[in-house]
């Protein structure tokens, strides 16, 4: 055991070490395309699409039970500086229900173990649920950037529709009182809902730009719901391309 | 390079500020983890909404299957007795003693099959009692022991004539008669602090009628198996009725 904790430490400065370098030559690159190259060029109306994914954070039953199935979304930029756009966007999350989530969250050796059945089994299912949203949002990007990478600082605001499907989590418990087997499904679920709620988004990204027109882009955010209802968060992690009109 | 590590920093920022709102969850099923809120020590757990649905197969005396059909048993709600219809029971000359404790007036009203309509209680001895609607039959209840030894029996108590109507279209009339309730079987021991056992057997007899019935109660869960049996012409006992607990709600 003692030996097994050294070797996870050695290993772990090891990998420290290896990020590290790895960090700082990132970095000198990152570096190296934001200030070569040409300025950029403050363009007409630009068209965004983009896809990815979506990491459910709260809440819990949101989270933990559920995974992203697809989602994207389209938006219309409007460049008001060289380093500051102006977008209005759409954006669409379809989640699937994580069976084995669910029950990792549901302790089913529980009702076994206390209440003495034979065996408890548990099969979750659930309809799809799905998020839209749709917001008005500033991007900001340095202005004094040469080079084809650029960062961008995005935050905005707006509304959002959460559609939480009901899960359904029908737990078997199986006993045999003198030899009659008996089955006894829990008629159990976890109440899902619907709500529209203002929310706010913030996010960084990375802008590559491939021709004067048509660049791509990809960008994390944290997405919160405001109400004190589902108070639903997510961070979509998406790739995309814009196009100046 | 100043705007490059604003940049990474706020990169960062990002990254952690999910983390600090995960505990604003207020559709958590924290209750709902396995650990179950029963009526814990109860031979049946009572909330309005509560629901089994049993699957009943019938035989014949010869053990062939008859029928099979399910029925549904739901708490509908609370009723109190009316004490003015109790019947007075000697030594008592008033109505005042009916009233000492106005928890033992409560019943649940239980709604089972072909829309049967009984009452259920657990006392404060945390025995079952089950009653027929009618409060004139007030006395006349089945009486569950949860706190019997194994082996032994309650008192013989008197039950009136009835008549069940089965899901099957059967009719059933029974005459009156006395019963008394056995504890059988009590599985295994007390496990836990929480007083869970796996089931518990009761034999209901008559001083009259030739048959019996076994009911098994798991506490917490309420009736998982009900067997009904019929004394034969060469007096071997065979079960004509089983009722199996396939599915339960509870609120």
């Amino acid at each position: 055991m003692i030996g097994g904790a050294a070797m996870t430490t050695w290993t772990s400065v090891l990998s420290w070490k290896a990020i590290m370098k790895r960090s700082v030559m990132l970095s000198v690159i990152v570096l190296l395309a934001l200030t070569t190259g040409s300025a950029q060029q403050t363009g007409g109306l630009e068209i965004l699409v983009s896809s990815g994914v979506a990491l459910p954070a709260s809440p819990m039953s949101f989270s933990d039970y559920w995974n992203v199935q697809y989602g994207g979304s389209v938006g219309v930029g409007i460049p008001l500086s060289q380093s500051v756009t102006i977008i209005g966007a759409v954006e669409y999350f379809r989640f699937t229900l994580n069976a084995e989530g669910v029950r990792d969250r549901i302790n089913t050796e529980y009702l076994r173990d206390t209440w003495l059945f034979n065996d408890v089994s548990l099969d979750p299912s659930a309809d799809p649920s799905s998020v839209a949203t749709f917001s008005a949002n500033v991007r900001m990007s340095p202005s004094d950037l040469t080079g084809w990478l650029a960062p961008h600082l995005i935050a905005g605001a707006g509304l959002m529709h959460v559609s939480l499907s009901e899960t359904f989590i029908p737990t078997t418990s199986a006993i045999s009182p003198d030899g009659v087997d008996i089955s006894m499904t829990a008629q159990r679920s976890i109440r899902g809902g619907e709500e529209t709620e203002a929310f706010f988004q913030i996010g960084l990204g990375f802008d590559v730009r491939v021709s004067d027109a048509l660049g791509v882009f990809v960008e994390g955010r944290y997405v919160h719901g405001l109400s004190k209802g589902l108070s639903t968060s997510y961070v979509p992690l998406t790739a995309g391309a814009r196009y100046s009109l | 390079m100043k705007k490059f590590i604003i940049a990474i920093a706020f990169c960062g920022t990002i990254v952690l500020f999910p983390s600090c709102s995960r505990d604003l969850d207020p559709v958590s099923p924290a209750s709902m983890n396995g650990q179950y809120a029963l009526g814990i020590k109860a031979l049946v757990p009572f909330a309005i909404g509560n629901t089994w649905i049993y699957d009943v197969v019938l035989y014949d005396t010869t053990g062939g299957e008859r029928a099979r059909y399910s029925f549904t048993l739901s708490v509908i709600d609370t009723v109190n007795a009316d004490t003015n219809r109790i019947p007075i029971l000697p030594p008592n000359t008033t109505r005042a003693y009916l009233t000492k404790d106005p928890n033992s007036l409560k019943w649940y009203r239980l709604q089972g099959e072909m829309g049967k309509i009984t009452y259920w209680q657990i006392d404060g001895l945390e025995n079952l009692r089950i009653r027929k609607n009618d409060d004139t039959l007030y006395f006349q209840q089945m009486v569950f022991d949860y706190r019997a030894s194994v082996g032994s029996s309650t008192a013989t108590s008197f039950l009136g004539a009835d008549t069940a109507y089965w899901g099957s279209g059967d009719v059933v009339v029974m005459a009156p008669d006395s019963v008394r309730f056995q504890l059988v079987a009590k599985a295994d021991t007390i496990r836990t602090t929480l007083g869970s056992a796996p089931y518990y057997k009761y034999w209901q007899s008559f001083s009259l009628r030739s048959d019996s019935i076994n009911y098994y109660f798991k506490p917490g869960f309420g009736l998982i198996l009900y067997e009904q049996f019929q004394r034969r012409a060469d007096g071997t006992m065979v079960c004509v009725r089983r009722d199996k607990l396939d599915s339960y709600y509870f609120r």
